[in-house]
């Protein structure tokens, strides 16, 4: 492979641009050639400078915006379709294919008397309405949870998959700690329940936090600051499949990397159940063209599962 | 008769607008800078924040959202961008001040800053540190390159930058970005 193609497929394997076999097949190359390997790196430090740059343009056009702050920027304007001739027949045929379907679907759509004749067990049962898609399951919602007992899953779960967690989780009570003793958002103040679970989470009174704090999501299932601080109270009791569910809810409502890689830790804590969850977002953080702020660290904790 | 139509900055708008990349993806950074300021300004000021703190975490806070919009599988579901936004910037303004009170004590005292600290805060602390050194051998590309360079790193197309920067075609312009990206390399070998 000459120089200029090795630059190029390079950037195109770590902007994720390469086709998946052809990726693979370029994964294996670099695992063998160390001297691609070492290229590959190369490229990563100028994706860095490349990000860099990008982030000094942003600062600058922050200045720019600040000194016009009253003139925002026109939205977008969408091409609607052009006028003319064309454009009424293309309706017209339009408009007689869609009489068409209607009429069909009035021809073929079953009757009452069709409706009867359906065997029993096949019976055509109503249209269910589905609910809207939550972002996670909420303790609410699956109340069976609640009361298993959480040594039992600790106990089907690797130990040491759950120490290797737990420590990487170490530092969770803090940064939530750190977190809400400075900021909170305006709804969070308007719910009593949250505010004396957060008061009772501070002072480490968690049996009254988890109850406020479930309260809270009885109000709004998507509460994400009661969903992180109910994650990291299973995380204690060592309900390890609830704290992961709290924390996915969470995290759904997050920008912060740092969450991503907590999500992770959760999902390892729990890896029985949540085996294909870890290993997509252990892909996802590892994966170079993401840029990921803990992809070291993932690809640390890959080597890790891997040697053991 | 016009061809056009005017909408409004939707959630949908913005999300397509930052994927488009270019001048289109900055015009909706623009957007939710100006037109969301007041909200994404509330909880840190609220916290005993100034705005200029927030200025200093939003750039690297744009990035990190750009990058999960970027992804396919991103979508955003109960909560709305602004909710997204916002978070990430509370998040990062928080971080940001124990790293600023960290360099402070390294200043004073080697020792006090290297026991008791989070994981999260060491990291972006060392981050900090290796983003200064990268600068500074950033500021030793030309101005040329450091244009070419920083549009494309932007999700400008080549035929944008061909425009904006004067090349006479796309492929003019993707030798001398392939020339520059290759001085950057060389550069940032130092890193």
């Amino acid at each position: 492979m000459n120089k200029d193609a090795t630059f190029e497929i390079i950037e195109a394997w770590l902007s994720n641009e390469l086709p998946e076999a052809e990726a693979r097949a370029f994964e294996a190359e670099i695992a063998t050639d160390a001297a691609l390997a070492t290229e590959v790196d190369r490229h990563r430090r100028g994706r860095e400078g490349l990000d860099r740059l990008a982030e000094q343009a942003l600062q600058g056009d922050m200045v720019r915006w600040q000194e016009s702050m009253d003139e925002l920027p026109a939205p977008p304007v969408d091409e609607l379709p052009k006028t003319g001739s064309k454009n009424w027949l293309r309706r017209t045929l339009f408009g007689l294919f869609g009489l068409l379907l209607l009429g069909a679907a009035y021809w073929f759509w079953p009757t009452e008397e069709k409706q009867s004749n359906t065997p029993p067990g096949q019976e055509n049962t109503p249209p269910q309405i589905q609910p809207g898609v939550p972002i996670a399951n909420t303790p609410q919602e699956k109340p069976e949870d609640e009361n298993k007992d959480p040594k039992h899953t600790e106990g089907v779960n690797s130990q040491r998959l759950i120490a290797m967690a737990e420590t990487n989780l170490s530092d969770l009570r803090g940064a939530i700690l750190q977190q809400y003793g400075q900021t909170m958002g305006d709804e969070d103040e308007e719910n009593p329940f949250f505010v004396t679970g957060l008061k009772a989470f501070k002072q480490n009174d968690l049996k009254t936090a988890k109850k406020d704090l479930l309260q809270v999501l009885k109000t709004d299932p998507y509460f994400p600051s009661a969903q992180e601080m109910l994650a990291s109270i299973y995380l204690g009791e060592k309900n390890y499949s609830k704290a992961a569910q709290c924390y996915e809810s969470f995290v759904r409502q997050s920008a912060d990397p740092a969450s991503d890689w907590r999500l992770l830790q959760f999902y390892l804590a729990d890896y029985q159940n949540h085996k294909p969850e870890f290993l997509k977002k252990l892909r996802e953080i590892s994966a170079p063209g993401n840029h990921h702020r803990f992809q070291k660290e993932a690809e640390h904790l890959k080597r890790e599962m891997g040697n053991k | 008769m016009s061809n056009t139509q005017s909408q409004v900055w939707t959630d949908q708008t913005l999300l397509r607008e930052i994927r488009a990349g270019g001048q289109r993806r900055n015009r909706a950074w623009e957007h939710i800078y100006k037109a969301w300021r007041g909200y994404y300004l509330s909880p840190v000021l609220r916290s005993g924040g100034t705005p200029e703190q927030v200025d200093e975490v939003l750039s690297q806070v744009i990035l990190d959202v750009e990058r999960q919009v970027l992804k396919e599988d991103f979508e955003m579901r109960e909560a709305s961008f602004r909710t997204y936004f916002t978070e990430g910037i509370v998040r990062a303004w928080s971080r940001s001040r124990v790293v600023g009170q960290r360099r402070q004590t390294v200043e004073l005292d080697t020792q006090t800053y290297m026991t008791g600290q989070q994981d999260s805060v060491e990291a972006d602390f060392i981050r900090q540190e290796r983003m200064e050194r990268l600068d500074a051998l950033l500021a030793k590309l030309g101005e040329k390159c450091r244009t070419i360079l920083t549009r494309f790193a932007m999700g400008y197309s080549m035929r944008e930058i061909a425009m904006e920067l004067g090349y006479d075609n796309e492929q003019s312009a993707k030798n001398a970005k392939g020339k520059c990206h290759r001085n950057l390399l060389e550069l940032t070998d130092e890193l």
